[in-house]
């Protein structure tokens, strides 16, 4: 074939290059359903969603769990052991952004089952270990904006029959209580949004992105950092009611010991606040009681 | 361009429902400056009405959910004031948090269009209620949001005109070179003979 004609199939086959590569930046390509219309964006919103990457998720018993903490009526609490099960933990994207705290239904247009069913020990490793890895998987890239769990009774393991066990040591004034709590209150958590330092779910093709399963203790036993009228503090059971149960040195119990030695008030605070232990970062959760 | 007023200003501002915004400066020497654009009024408030004070503020942009593109805190009432830049649409996202308790609002800005650069043409007020907490509660208010649909790109073809056009430049070069393209000389058997 002449010359003439190879250059101008080369730039016909040029041409046809360029009008697809401009047309892709009419798919938007992220979560953010106008991006593809921000003017000098198109390599930005144009990488994401196409192909997969690396999703993990994390379970995190923040440093109340690793480094202990002292609770709102002044027992300094450490923990040898914070066994979670956990199941069905899903990651979402979203059609827009989804709120748990409102009537808004999660709506999803993606979903990665990552944990099957998994008992975790929130308080293994270090004080500045990263949060427990519970899995990765391959997942499509995008915006993972939405994090679903659920909270079963261990099948098997230390904690098997237990939702939730800790294992640890409270001393105050010299007093010291061993206890070991096994809690049987079976929730699943539907949560919006990472919120924290970093953003979090935003997995690009190729990456590498996490979620975090957050569990916040301090609503258990409150803050003695915090202002005692702050309501992490008000609407927290505390360590002196269990103390006041324990046997010498020793607290070994289970939710139905605890219902039945706990004043009735202190029971529903109880129950009210490890209802409210799923986060996400300092997200919060829509929570399903499945006992 | 972010601006965190002092109490006094946020209230009128979050009362206006349309219209360009000219806020003074926060300045104690001589130079006086003002913006004129749309601004956004979050109010962040705890669901007991107390408001989320000097709270940490960050505002990602559509294009860019991971980079703030601006921080700031609440004044006292739990107000963060901010002006988004206009050519960036899409769902901006504002993270709002306080002592372990956080939550982020997306606020959809549309995109500028010829008329709604005029102040008269700015859309109304958007207002949504955030739960922060169980027990909280964080409120925004978008304000002089331009109320019409994004803007949509001049270059958004479907398929099959794009392929259409591409069929017609490709035949366009072919025989634009064929036109070109010198002849062979044609051969004749019988004169060869």
């Amino acid at each position: 074939m002449h010359r003439s004609v190879w250059m101008a199939v080369g730039t016909a086959v040029l041409m046809m290059s360029v009008s697809y590569g401009c047309a892709s930046n009419d798919v938007p390509s992220s979560s953010t359903p106008d991006s593809s219309a921000t003017p000098d964006t198109s390599e930005v919103s144009e990488a994401p969603e196409t192909g997969e990457g690396t999703l993990q998720v994390r379970a995190n018993g923040e440093d109340f769990v690793r480094e202990g903490f002292v609770s709102k009526d002044g027992w300094e609490i450490g923990f040898e052991h914070v066994y979670v099960s956990l199941a069905n933990v899903k990651a979402y994207q979203t059609e827009g952004a989804f709120d748990p705290e409102t009537d808004a239904t999660l709506e999803p247009k993606q979903d990665v089952l990552v944990v099957d069913q998994q008992t975790v020990d929130l308080a293994e490793g270090e004080a500045d270990a990263d949060p427990i890895l519970l899995a990765e998987v391959s997942a499509p890239a995008g915006r993972y904006n939405a994090l679903e769990w659920t909270m079963p009774k261990a099948t098997d393991g230390p904690a098997a029959g237990h939702v939730l066990m800790l294992v640890g040591t409270a001393e105050k004034d010299g007093q010291v209580v061993n206890f070991t709590l096994r809690l049987d209150q079976e929730m699943r958590y539907v949560c919006g949004d990472f919120v924290g330092d970093e953003r979090k779910g935003i997995l690009e093709s190729g990456g590498t992105a996490d979620l975090e399963a957050t569990f916040h203790f301090d609503h258990i036993f409150g803050d003695a950092e915090a202002d005692p009228e702050d309501s992490i503090n008000t609407g927290a059971l505390g360590f002196e009611p269990l103390a006041a149960i324990a046997q010498g040195d020793t607290l070994d119990v289970d939710m139905a010991m605890l219902e039945e030695q706990l004043s009735p008030d202190d029971y529903a605070r109880l129950q009210d606040t490890i209802a409210g232990l799923g986060h996400v970062g300092e997200g919060h959760c829509a929570l399903e009681d499945l006992t | 361009m972010q601006l965190n007023p002092p109490r006094w200003l946020v209230l009128p501002l979050v009362a206006l429902s349309s219209g360009a915004i000219a806020l003074p400066a926060l300045s104690h020497g001589t130079a006086v400056e003002y913006e004129v654009g749309t601004a956004v009024a979050v109010s962040a408030l705890y669901d007991t009405g107390e408001p989320m004070a000097q709270a940490q503020v960050a505002v990602f942009t559509p294009d860019d959910p991971t980079t703030p593109w601006l921080t700031g805190t609440t004044d006292l009432d739990g107000t963060f004031l901010f002006m988004p830049d206009p050519a960036i649409p899409g769902n901006w996202e504002v993270q709002v948090r306080q002592a372990g308790h956080g939550e982020i609002l997306v606020i959809p800005m549309a995109a500028p269009t010829a008329t709604s650069e005029a102040p008269a043409e700015m859309g109304g007020e958007e207002s949504a209620e955030v739960p922060v907490d169980g027990a909280e509660v964080a409120e925004a208010i978008a304000m002089a949001a331009p109320s019409s649909s994004p803007q949509r790109s001049s270059a958004a073809l479907s398929p099959v005109q794009r392929w259409t056009m591409i069929g017609a430049i490709i035949w366009g070069f072919v025989g634009t070179a064929f036109f070109f393209s010198p002849r062979k000389p044609v051969s004749d058997p019988a004169g060869e003979a």
